[in-house]
């Protein structure tokens, strides 16, 4: 069995600064794209194992009746996944906020604007992330997935991922608060990529 | 020295490419699409893609070019009801499912000065049929997973995972939540007197009367032989007990037809109790415990009785 690469605390710090302004690059994006004045909690970040993952997803499930999770695939140094996940409310808030009136709301609207929202978010601030640290990365087309059950999540991501990265915020406009969070899963490999990324980040700032 | 010929590769690439400007007006358009929409660059360039093409959603394709611009990355326009963006006939005889070829859409920066995007069109069809069929035959395994092949009700693992979101929901919004156990009078005896089939019918019969005596909400599961579990939502204990007694009645008034035009009569006994926090240890499994014992209770009172706890 591989060893899990983890974050030590200096290092956490580093990436949730990083984190904290390529989601504020990530805010300013949507903000224009929608055309509303949106801001962002800072985020807080956790790094968690797949079964503590099983059981965090778990919990929202038992606090809400669905999920959204929708996925995309990054290739490159820091390849692996992520996810972003918001529940029922946040993700028909947030139709809202993308200038549908509730009367043209319907599930195909809120899997477009699930998937429009992750494809901003996560390639956004992935890709800030990279270019800070030298890393050189793409993106699949996300997928969206709505879960009732821990099950169907176990049953449609069936990779085994050894370091998960939770970043939880809030995204807040006008009207509406949004809670949403993006997932960052990847393997050993780009683990320690990430981890000596930020080790060089930490000493050039340092220098 | 440069070998790349973008024009070549333009012309000659096996999906769609379109450059379009943030007003959305049509700077290239490749020989694929010429080809399978019989419409020439040069009578198009500069029109409007969505005067052209009017099923085009323009607020949509509008905000995902925004997107592109603004974040410098691209963006997918895969999503249902938008399953192509150029409306492009199949004639293929192979293919059942589709009037239109299906489409996935990436949309790239291409020119960030002068506001110019890049987008590509693939040709999903043959794995958009393939999934479908597969989403359809994964759907029908989910179903057999779910219910009872004989009765079609839920069966004891879906009630499991289920009752748990149920009782969680009810939790949260501080609504009653009930159970009734039930099963068969004299079962046994039916099995012995008439045989297996007619026992399968009379298990058949009470799980239709069952399934469409409760509402949407409730969940209706046999839990094995003749044993079935009610769970109601937003139903006090007393409510609840209303429901048992008319199902009571009602099986108790019905019959099944036997093949030699005899009828045959049977009833039931049930057991009720309501979900109660401190009580039940926040557990579901006392609550089903109580109900089970107020069913034996029934049983050794005489049968064809409800009884609450």
């Amino acid at each position: 069995m591989t060893t899990p690469v983890f974050l030590n605390e200096d290092e956490k710090d580093c990436l949730q600064e990083l984190m904290n302004v390529s989601y504020g690059e990530a805010t300013a994006a949507i903000a224009s794209i929608i055309d509303r004045y949106a801001t962002l909690t800072i985020p807080k970040i956790n790094t968690i194992s797949l079964s503590e993952l099983k059981e965090h997803l778990n919990n929202k499930l038992l606090q809400n009746d669905s999920l959204y999770i929708a996925s995309q695939i990054i290739h490159g140094n820091i390849s692996g996944e992520n996810l972003f996940v918001i529940d029922d409310k946040s993700s028909y808030n947030l139709t809202k906020e993308f200038g549908l009136d509730e009367d043209e709301i319907d599930e195909d609207e809120i899997d477009e604007v699930v998937l429009e929202i992750t494809n901003i978010i996560s390639s956004v601030t992935s890709g800030n992330l990279a270019s800070m640290i030298d890393a050189n990365i793409t993106f699949s087309s996300p997928h969206l997935n709505k879960i009732n059950t821990i099950t169907q999540f176990e049953d449609r991501f069936d990779k085994q991922y050894e370091n998960i990265i939770i970043i939880s915020t809030e995204l807040n406009f006008e009207d509406e608060h949004i809670k949403g969070e993006l997932i960052i899963l990847t393997k050993n490999k780009s683990s320690l990529f990430l981890k000596n990324s930020l080790v060089n980040f930490i000493e050039d700032v340092e220098a | 020295m440069n070998i790349i010929d973008n024009n070549v590769i333009f012309n000659s690439v096996d999906n769609g490419i379109i450059i379009l400007d943030e007003n959305l007006n049509i700077q290239a358009w490749n020989r694929w699409l010429e080809v399978l929409t019989h419409l020439k660059e040069e009578n198009i360039v500069n029109q409007n893609i969505c005067e052209l093409f009017s099923y085009i959603n323009e607020k949509k394709l509008k905000r995902k070019i925004k997107s592109v611009l603004v974040t410098k990355t691209p963006s997918f326009y895969n999503v249902n009801p938008n399953k192509y963006l150029i409306q492009i006939p199949i004639d293929s005889i192979t293919n059942t499912s589709y009037t239109f070829m299906q489409q996935n859409v990436t949309i790239v920066p291409y020119d960030e000065e002068k506001k110019l995007v890049c987008v590509f069109i693939y040709d999903t069809t043959i794995l958009s049929e393939a999934n479908s069929k597969l989403e359809k035959l994964n759907n029908d395994l989910l179903e057999m997973s779910h219910k009872d092949p004989l009765t079609h009700l839920f069966n004891r693992r879906y009630f499991s995972t289920q009752s748990k979101k149920v009782q969680a929901f009810s939790k949260r919004n501080n609504l009653d939540l009930s159970l009734i156990v039930l099963d068969i009078d004299k079962f046994k005896a039916i099995n012995d007197t008439y045989g297996h089939l007619i026992g399968d019918e009379v298990i058949i019969h009470l799980s239709k009367i069952l399934a469409k005596s409760v509402r949407e909400s409730d969940i209706v599961s046999r839990f094995g032989g003749e044993e079935f579990v009610v769970l109601l939502q937003d139903c006090n204990a007393e409510n609840t007990y209303i429901v048992a007694e008319k199902l009571r009645e009602e099986i108790e008034h019905s019959f099944v037809e036997l093949p030699d035009e005899k009828i045959l009569k049977y009833t039931i006994s049930l057991g009720i109790a309501q979900f109660d926090e401190k009580l039940d240890d926040d557990n579901l499994e006392h609550t089903f415990a109580r109900a089970d014992t107020a069913l034996y209770e029934a049983k050794l009172n005489g049968r064809n009785q409800a009884i609450l706890v």
